[in-house]
């Protein structure tokens, strides 16, 4: 067994249900684990496959005993071409479930696990059943994560493991190449469509320009010429003598500075005369207003005049005491006629009352004849004045009139005063604003005629000068216009240098391409070539397979295991019968859970009887290989592992304890074995072992 | 059967790409000759040194023109 090894002890601690530490004394032979389901015979499997393999990306807390206070730890002792090597595995604190192997020789020295057995870092660390093989038969490095273990098992019996292995690195190389491909392809074909663009934006704004060319009839100017119409501008704009503004600037910094100059020209000679023409507007305003109160002053004068006017033709001469005595004495005079009257009205009232010639008047009481006395009091009342009353509401009528005129013209002459002020004020205003010597209205007039003409002059000079920085501003316009165009010529000179590089870009993407399209022959002709191979050999491993198969299973119709060709290089195991060849079937369609269970087994059983040495097998660990079988069927895979253990150490558990150990001694010789059964299992300690030499 | 296979299988690849064209046979020589001397994981570096060099180039293109 070169390159092999035989496990000697295993002694285990903290792991899974293991509380307490249990020891496995093998010394080189077969053990048989042999129990109910549930008393930790899988956990000695499991502990064994820890310990040589290790598990990758399992929690810490799956593999180790959560109520153990020590480490984690298995140690198998391993005897290879007479040596003796001891193989201490600990599990790592934390929860990423890396473990820590250690490898030491007889003497104790540490040494290097892959160098010493290769085989132990090249299989797989899954669960369930294992095949180890010697180191010859091993591929270098792992085996490729997408084969089956039956796989991977096929392809190091047929010394296949390496080009198979290459042809999964070239998938998974091709893998990151399409991934590139696709991922640079869009971005350049983005990038492409972008620059392309952009050319063609640019492209057709420069179109836009040229139709109406902003440099006019004359030849299309260079940067030069264009910087050269700015400074001229400038030095229009500004007045500066210089030609040379800004000596070395760039065109665009020249039509900033156009700009600049520009709106400071604007605002200075804008604020200027429109001040100008505010302080006008504020002088024509005060003198408008001195204007308008003197109006007022003279309309006021007139108007009082006239009533002055009125006011003596209604005095006439007299003066508005007059007319009140005047009115007051026709007033007493009307009252003393009313009184005359009221009494001779009585007296002849009387009179016409008494009776006889002679009368008493009523008055004198001196005697009258009644004729003469009614003769004489009708003379009386005759004589009395009749139009006092006329008289008093004529004088009535003058006097309120009079006084009217008097109250208007009072105020008239307030208004007068107040006007006074007010032109004072005004006067004042307008004197200091420069104007003295302003005396009467004509120079006020004069004066605002003037300066309206004045304004007129400002307001010419403002238009003259929007005029002036319109045409201005149109030129800019025009050199800006030129200027973009210089700068959309640039940026397209510089698009089509970026065309020009990315066509580099596209060659070594296409480099990039062509090896992808290499890479995919190189793939094709691996492949082929692996078939090829394949076709030719799996027939014999398909032909030791139905063997196997058929003497595990005597199923009356499907007794061959075939590697189905349609799929290659994928190894498919598919059944059929000698019978028909060609009626080829899945498994799990046609057979039983004892059939399938075979299926699983054979290959295990086929390549272990193997005498070639480069596939030797000397290491296989079966975990309840007899589940669904029933006891014939069971006796007759004892048979087998029988055969098996003359070449491979076994390591196997079932739950058909007294099956096993009725059929182990027919099939293996005394003292090749032992029967390994967990017992008394206890909260505190897990099971103990009970280890019996067969 | 025995590992020896490899070199034969190489062989055999080689002789078939040898009717695929000058490009494929050009890469496989190198692949095949990692693949023989270390097998399939140091073929995979060979391979992988390839074409990250095929894809950088492209990237440096790229990033030289986005940088200007």
């Amino acid at each position: 067994m070169p390159g092999g090894f035989r496990i000697q002890n295993v002694r285990i601690e903290g792991f899974r249900g293991f509380t307490a530490r249990r020891e496995i004394d093998l010394d080189g032979s077969h053990a048989f684990l042999l129990g109910q389901n549930g008393s930790g015979k899988s956990s000695v499997i499991e502990a064994i496959r820890w310990g040589l393999f290790g598990s990758m990306n399992r929690p810490n807390d799956v593999v180790a005993n959560r109520g153990y206070s020590g480490r984690c730890r298995v140690e198998i002792v391993l005897m290879s071409e007479g040596k003796q090597w001891n193989l201490r595995r600990t599990l790592l604190r934390g929860v990423t479930g890396g473990s820590d192997p250690v490898l030491t020789d007889e003497n104790g020295e540490v040494r290097n696990i892959r160098e010493i057995m290769p085989q132990l870092d090249s299989v797989e660390s899954g669960e369930g059943t294992h095949i180890i093989f010697s180191s010859q038969a091993i591929p270098v490095g792992r085996q490729p994560a997408d084969l089956s273990s039956f796989e991977r098992t096929v392809f190091r019996h047929l010394g296949l493991a390496n080009p198979r292995a290459l042809l999964s690195r070239l998938n998974e190389v091709i893998s990151r190449q399409e991934l590139t491909e696709n991922n640079l392809g869009s971005r350049l074909t983005e990038a492409r469509s972008d620059i392309d663009k952009q050319i063609a934006v640019l492209a057709r704004q420069r179109g836009t320009i040229l139709r109406i060319p902003p440099w006019g009839g004359e030849c299309q100017p260079t940067v030069s010429e264009s910087e050269t119409k700015v400074r001229a501008l400038i030095k229009e704009v500004t007045g500066q003598a210089t030609d040379d503004t800004l000596p070395g600037a760039s065109l665009e910094a020249l039509i900033e500075e156009a700009d600049v100059s520009l709106k400071h020209q604007r605002d200075q000679g804008k604020t200027k005369l429109t001040v100008e023409d505010a302080e006008l507007q504020k002088r024509l305003a005060s003198l408008k207003k001195l204007l308008d109160i003197q109006q007022a002053v003279a309309n006021t004068r007139e108007r009082l005049s006239n009533v002055q006017t009125e006011l003596e033709t209604a005095l006439n001469g007299a003066t508005v005491d007059d007319l009140r005595n005047r009115l007051e004495q026709t007033r007493m005079a009307l009252d003393t006629v009313n009184l005359t009257r009221q009494v001779m009205e009585d007296v002849s009232s009387l009179v016409s009352r008494v009776q006889g010639g002679e009368l008493k008047c009523p008055v004198c009481e001196k005697e009258y004849p009644r004729s003469d006395l009614e003769q004489m009091l009708g003379n009386r009342l005759s004589e009395l004045p009749g139009n006092l009353s006329e008289e008093l509401a004529m004088l009535q009528a003058n006097l309120k009139r009079v006084e009217e005129l008097e109250g208007v013209s009072l105020r008239f002459a307030r208004d007068l005063d107040e006007l006074d002020k007010r032109s004072s004020a005004a006067k004042a205003e307008v004197d200091s604003a420069g104007q003295d010597g302003i005396t009467d209205l004509a120079d006020v007039e004069a004066l605002a005629s003037h300066l309206s003409e004045r304004r007129a002059v400002i307001r010419k000079q403002i238009e003259d000068q929007e005029r002036w920085l319109e045409e201005i501003n149109t030129q800019l316009d025009k050199l800006k216009e030129e200027e973009r165009f210089h700068q959309l010529q640039k940026e397209l000179v510089r698009l089509e240098g970026v065309k020009t590089r990315f066509e580099r870009v596209e060659r070594a993407y296409q480099n990039l391409v062509s090896f992808g399209l290499s890479l995919r022959r190189v793939r094709l002709g691996v492949e082929t070539t692996l078939k090829e191979r394949l076709v030719t050999d799996t027939p014999v491993v398909s032909r030791n397979l139905s063997r196997l198969f058929s003497t595990l299973t005597h199923h009356p119709w499907y007794d061959q295991l075939v590697i189905a060709k349609d799929g290659l290089p994928k190894l498919e195991l598919k059944v059929s019968s000698s019978q028909d060849p060609l009626g080829i079937e899945e498994p799990i369609d046609v057979l039983n859970g004892q059939s399938e269970r075979a299926v699983e087994l054979a290959p295990y059983f086929t390549f272990g009887q193997e005498e070639d040495a480069p596939t030797e097998v000397y290491l296989v660990m079966l975990d309840d290989p007899t589940q669904a079988f029933d006891e014939r069927h069971t006796e007759i895979l004892v048979e087998c592992l029988g055969e098996l253990g003359r070449n491979v150490q076994l390591i196997v558990a079932s739950q058909e304890t007294a099956r096993f150990r009725e059929a182990l001694p027919k099939s293996f010789a005394k003292g090749s074995y032992v029967i390994v059964e967990p017992t008394n299992w206890s909260r505190e300690a897990g099971p103990e072992l009970a280890v019996e030499r067969g | 059967m025995s590992e020896e296979q490899p070199i034969q299988f190489s062989a055999a690849v080689g002789k078939l790409l040898s009717s695929e064209g000058n490009d494929a046979q050009d890469l496989w020589i190198p692949i095949a000759q990692e693949f023989d001397r270390a097998g399939p994981d140091a073929a995979k570096e060979y391979l992988e040194a390839q074409r990250q060099q095929l894809e950088e180039r492209v990237e440096n293109l790229i990033k030289e023109i986005d940088g200007r």
